[in-house]
């Protein structure tokens, strides 16, 4: 689905240049198959957010190729209207990018851009807002500025649905959300598994990102760190030490129960399935 | 001291009220975490307690000045400092001396005063490198810390902390919240956090969990961790540790950090 072959990045000198002359990326290689849920996780600065607006050309590498769905989109003069349909990130705060009067407005401005008939958007929008959890009738002609952060940052999410990309991006998804927002969106993301969706997830959140995805990529200083899976990933301490990150507080739990002697699998990431495990435990005790 | 008596407020006269009869005294020297869901009115709570809200009835007074008096009022934000989630919000200078400068200048205090109690805090939050740099090129963890040696140049008693780590990544997030157990425990400031993790809360005295523009729940955090029905009601997370806790067999560890 999504191919990265030696792709650095610098920011061209003379503009942000002088403020960081070194690569922001470097040396990046890595796939991603159809389907897959990949984290992305490295301390602040090491240049995940810079990597994701490569995936539908928001940003160009300084050298190295990228594919997307089999179609280079490196190549010079490519049209990237195609490409950024088939990718949709969702960014840190998306909410702060609404301009329209109505929700309603606001989850059909893309589509119809695209020229997509009304009867369509009326059929995707109801859609996503199913797969959000949220009631379209309820929302319709409210105004998106007047929402909770939750049904804000879901509206956001729902207006990158309607466009049906095969790829959803997430960056940060869970910042500024309530214990219901995340749990929510945590619900959501779980249930994009149903689809053939790709899903790339950025997040500080490492009990989030154990929870939700079954690979991780890791930058630090620009380049790859590790990419593996994430039992790999989280099982190693110094390898996350090196990154500045924690095992998420699932896999300490875990980790610790274990060696009390609980027969719990080493493979248990959802503290939703091991607060379950132990209800069990008690009811045939 | 700070004493919230009958306090009722709205945005304006045509909005429904955040609040309609809040009473609260928080204590110096307590350190105070206040959760609850968006829109619970943690954060206009809190813009009353340094006095950037003013009751629409009711009063709030901190260590005997009343936020309602315009001069009064002036040394209450003084005295309650507040940093909030995103230091880009509060960011206003052009170099990092400056912006540690800046309240103390709007403060009227004169230069040569100023210079010392600028240097120490530069010092204090390591923040001596990075001087004569722009704010906007520091990391956001550094820019937290630029906004808190900022807020503590003018030596409030009191420093609200408005969901001060939700943007930041879990070593810069462990670090602003040492800094924060630190200025308590030494005494230089009685802290009042604000936060939507609760193992955050966890290091605080005293736990209030706002719903609805109400107090709902007011104890220490490790009382109220022990009860989940109600703070489900309040859509505010239970730490895991103590969700573990109240399943695990008998003769299972589950203190101190797993």
């Amino acid at each position: 689905m999504i191919r990265f072959q030696d792709v650095s990045f610098r920011y061209s000198e003379g503009l942000e240049g002088f403020l960081s002359s070194e690569a922001v990326l470097q040396n990046i290689s890595f796939r991603i198959a159809p389907g897959e849920f990949v984290g992305l996780v490295g301390p602040s600065g090491s240049g995940k957010t810079t990597l994701i607006q490569h995936f539908n050309g928001l940003l160009k590498p300084t050298t190295g190729k990228i594919w997307v769905a089999g179609e280079e989109i490196t190549e010079k003069k490519k049209n990237l209207k195609e490409i950024r349909k088939r990718v949709g990130i969702i960014f840190q705060f998306p909410e702060l990018q609404f301009f329209e009067n109505t929700v309603f407005e606001e989850v059909s401005y893309g589509p119809q851009n695209l020229g997509i008939p009304a009867a369509e958007i009326e059929k995707r929008i109801q859609k996503a807002f199913e797969w959000l959890d949220m009631d379209l009738n309820r929302f319709r002609r409210r105004s998106p500025f007047r929402l909770s952060e939750g049904e804000k940052r879901r509206v956001a999410i729902a207006s990158v649905l309607v466009m049906e990309p095969d790829v959803l991006i997430f960056d940060e998804p869970t910042a500024g959300l309530d214990y219901t927002g995340v749990t929510l969106l945590r619900r959501f993301i779980r249930n994009l598994r149903r689809t053939n969706k790709t899903v790339v997830l950025v997040s500080h959140d490492m009990d989030f990102i154990a929870e939700l995805v079954d690979r991780v990529l890791c930058l630090k200083d620009g380049q790859v760190h590790f990419d593996g899976t994430k039992a790999d990933f989280f099982a190693n301490d110094s390898l996350l030490r090196e990154a500045k990150l924690r095992p998420p507080e699932i896999v300490r739990w875990v980790r610790r129960l274990r060696q009390q002697g609980l027969p719990l699998s080493a493979d248990l990431f959802s503290s939703e399935e091991l607060l379950q495990f132990l209800r069990n435990l008690k009811k045939n005790n | 001291m700070i004493v919230v008596k009958n306090l009722a407020f709205s945005y304006s006269p045509e909005s429904p009220f955040v609040f309609s009869e809040l009473n609260l005294t928080l204590k110096e020297g307590e350190f105070v975490s206040f959760m609850g869901s968006n829109g619970s009115g943690k954060t206009t709570l809190a813009r009353c307690l340094n006095g950037l809200n003013l009751p629409s009835r009711g009063e709030v007074w901190v260590d005997g000045l009343n936020s309602s008096n315009p001069a009064e009022n002036m040394k209450i934000r003084a005295r309650v400092g507040m940093v909030f989630q995103n230091p880009d919000n509060q960011i206003v200078s052009t170099t990092v001396e400056r912006e540690v400068a800046f309240g103390l200048e709007n403060l009227g205090i004169p230069h040569a005063e100023m210079q010392p109690i600028v240097e120490e805090k530069l010092r204090q939050f390591d923040l001596e490198k990075y001087r004569y740099r722009a704010p906007h090129t520091l990391s956001g963890g550094e820019k937290q810390l630029l906004a808190l040696a900022s807020v503590l140049a003018m030596k409030p008693r009191y420093v609200i902390f408005d969901e001060p780590t939700s943007l930041l990544d879990p070593l810069w997030r462990e670090r602003i919240l040492e800094t924060v157990a630190e200025l308590h425990k030494s005494g230089q400031i009685t802290p009042i956090l604000i936060t939507q993790f609760p193992e955050e809360t966890l290091q605080s005295d005293r736990l209030i969990v706002l719903n609805e523009g109400k107090i709902f729940l007011d104890d220490s955090p490790g009382k109220i961790f022990e009860k989940p029905e109600p703070l489900r009601e309040a859509g505010v997370g239970i730490p895991l540790k103590f969700q573990i806790r109240s399943l695990l067999p008998d003769g299972y560890r589950w203190e101190g950090e797993a």
